[in-house]
């Protein structure tokens, strides 16, 4: 058995380099400041700042909260990891990386949100009273329109 | 903080590895306590003073308690010690509870309601108030001698790996680490292969299972079918273990890193074939707090049968108790004493006369309709969970939930999860000792035939599955951090 204790120690060795690497590069190369990495990923919306060095009690009580949510946005390798993990879904799984969209045929993708796919594939339809309350308004519609020459 | 945030893996545990290892080894308990204590902080911020408060009421009244020769003084500032102890969890966990309770009698008697505000429950209290009373207990008995160094008997009931979620740790196990520690190659490498595995278990298998069956106990009673709760049931059934269990592996894992060997907290509960049995694999830690500092003293199964009983049913109803304040914690205790009382009659010839694979399906059975109290707040919904998953006063599921509720990565999740609860190492053994007799033979057999090529391939392979292991489970931890709004793209 003898050959093989060399062969654990350098198993164990890379493993625990590697185990390293991956948490001390984002530390290392994650930079304190507010700017987006280039290439970042379009998320629309504005990404936490850094907070400030907390003076008063109550921002001490918040500090933690608002520095983990600056670094949850800033973190090194972050869009990396994302647009991976979610290639990784749409290619080897074919699920939608996001819940708010479907994949369609063809490369459609097509907006789920505000029950639209239910009203597309008419799960939830309009209840009688529903209908009856909608009804004077389409017909006020089709008349405004008819007035004005359009079928 | 959480093992799974952004913070603890790319922040603070490196920093706190790296500077464990940097400074000499007389400041690595200050240092390990003072970056324990922010750990907690992070989270609990001011509460922080409730952990240094029962460190300090441990250490001086253990230290007192040494001063005195055994007899009534010594055993009176025992009592007392575990009175601050039960009296700071009681207040923090349980005087809520207690007052809404009282509140119910006092309505009846149309008695004045006591008003009391919301008391904030520090996260971990359950368990370092735990860890702190073995401590003073064992202290007592001079199963372990007093720490003299309140940084070193700080550092047992903080450390950061087992603090807020456990493992329970005894001061015996750990007191010679604490003292001085060996860290070698081969020692760093199992806590990270045991880190990685417990974060996989949480991040790969617990989450997804955990959605879907979040998804199922969202819907409303009405809304339950036979089928749905079902679902629902196993996927919580296989949520809860590797949730915990995960979190269990990272904590040892951690602990590795720094030098600690904790005790194992799981072992494959759920191949369990009676719920004694399940007990001696699941949380391994409380239940064997729960027969060492209540059960053995309550007179364990040395009494009467009769009396067995009873202590059996006192230890779960208060391990049902220590879960949460909630009448539905005690329900799960008394289901799981309830049946643990069984074992110990007539019941269990019924039960070892069944087939084994129908051994193993009582065990799951009990189980998963008692986590059902554990998963639900109430005990109307929980009651009418149970009746929906015998057939009784179904609902009708919602029609969005057709579509997608079980896609492709949930059932491969889903599959993978159920064959990860049985330790197929002990599978194979059994396999080996059947066909080889013996199972010397068929090692040396093995061992022969993965020389040299084979075993070589086989370290690659472990490498490669934990590097993507935890490569996929920081996929999803940033995943998590992403918040697109995605409506404005269209």
């Amino acid at each position: 058995m003898k050959p093989l204790l060399p062969l654990r120690s350098f198993r164990d060795g890379v493993l625990t380099g590697l185990f390293l690497l991956v948490l001390f590069l984002p530390v290392c190369l994650t930079r304190i400041s507010d700017e987006v990495t280039p290439g970042g990923l379009e998320e629309k919306r504005q990404l936490a700042e850094m907070p400030s060095f907390p003076k008063a009690v109550d921002a001490i009580k918040t500090f933690p909260h608002r520095f983990e949510a600056y670094y949850n946005d800033h973190f090194r390798f972050r869009d990396v990891m994302i647009r991976s993990h979610n290639r990784l879904e749409l290619k080897i799984l074919k699920k939608s990386p996001h819940r708010d969209v479907l994949i369609g045929k063809n490369g459609w993708l097509f907006n789920t949100r505000e029950h639209l796919l239910e009203d597309f594939l008419t799960i939830e339809p309009f209840t009688e009273d529903e209908l009856r309350a909608r009804k004077p308004l389409l017909e006020a519609k089709r008349d405004w329109l008819a007035s004005r020459g359009i079928p | 903080m959480l093992f799974t945030s952004t913070v603890f893996l790319f922040l603070f545990l490196p920093l706190a590895l790296l500077l464990h290892y940097v400074l000499p080894e007389r400041f690595r308990n200050a240092f390990l306590l003072l970056a324990s204590l922010f750990f907690y902080a992070w989270g609990e911020v001011f509460y922080a003073v409730i952990i240094l408060v029962s460190i300090g009421i441990n250490y001086t009244m253990a230290r007192a308690m040494a001063a005195y020769p055994p007899g009534g003084r010594k055993r009176a500032l025992l009592l007392t010690t575990i009175g601050l102890n039960l009296a700071l969890l009681g207040w923090f966990k349980y005087a809520n509870f207690m007052v809404d309770n009282i509140n119910v009698v006092l309505r009846i008697f149309d008695g004045p309601v006591i008003h009391l505000e919301p008391v904030h429950l520090p996260i971990g209290i359950s368990f370092f108030t735990f860890q702190a009373l073995s401590y003073v207990v064992d202290a007592y008995f001079g199963r372990v001698a007093v720490q003299k160094r309140m940084v070193d008997l700080a550092l047992y009931i903080a450390l950061f790996p087992q603090l807020i979620a456990g493992p329970i740790v005894r001061y015996r196990d750990i007191a010679a680490e604490i003292a001085a520690r060996h860290v070698d190659l081969s020692r760093f490498a199992y806590g990270v292969r045991r880190f990685i595995i417990g974060m996989g278990k949480k991040m790969i298998l617990a989450n997804p299972v955990g959605e879907l069956a979040d998804t199922v106990f969202a819907l409303s009673p009405g809304e339950w079918t036979t089928p749905l709760t079902w679902l629902g049931i196993a996927c919580y059934t296989l949520q809860i273990y590797f949730d915990f269990s995960g979190y269990s592996d990272m904590a040892i894992g951690l602990g590795r890193m720094l030098g600690f060997t904790f005790k194992e907290n799981f072992n494959y509960p759920y191949a369990a074939a009676s719920i004694r049995e399940f007990w001696q694999r699941w949380h391994i830690s409380l239940s064997s707090w729960f027969r060492d500092y209540l059960y053995i003293p309550l007179g364990g199964s040395h009494l009467s049968p009769r009396r067995t009983i009873v202590n059996l049913w006192v230890v779960f109803l208060l391990c049902g108790l220590w879960h949460g304040p909630s009448w539905n914690f005690v329900i799960w205790g008394g289901l799981h004493g309830c049946f643990l009382s069984l074992e110990r009659t007539e019941f269990d010839r019924i039960r070892r006369w069944l087939w084994w694979p129908l051994r193993h399906i009582y065990v799951l059975l009990v189980v998963m309709v008692a986590w059902v109290f554990f998963r639900l707040e109430t005990l109307p919904e929980a009651l009418s969970f149970i009746g929906i998953m015998v057939g009784v006063g179904e609902g009708s599921a919602p029609p969005q939930l057709t579509i997608d509720l079980f896609p492709f990565e949930h059932r491969l999740v889903f599959m993978v999860a159920i064959l990860a609860c049985v330790s197929w190492r002990s599978v194979g053994k059994r396999m080996a000792d059947l066909y080889f007799r013996n199972q010397a033979r068929f090692m040396s057999t093995m061992t022969i035939r993965l020389q040299p090529w084979l075993t070589t391939g086989l370290h690659v392979l472990n490498v490669a599955a934990l590097m993507s292991i935890l490569i996929l489970s920081i996929m999803h931890i940033a995943v998590g951090t992403y918040n697109p709004f995605i409506y404005f793209r269209f």
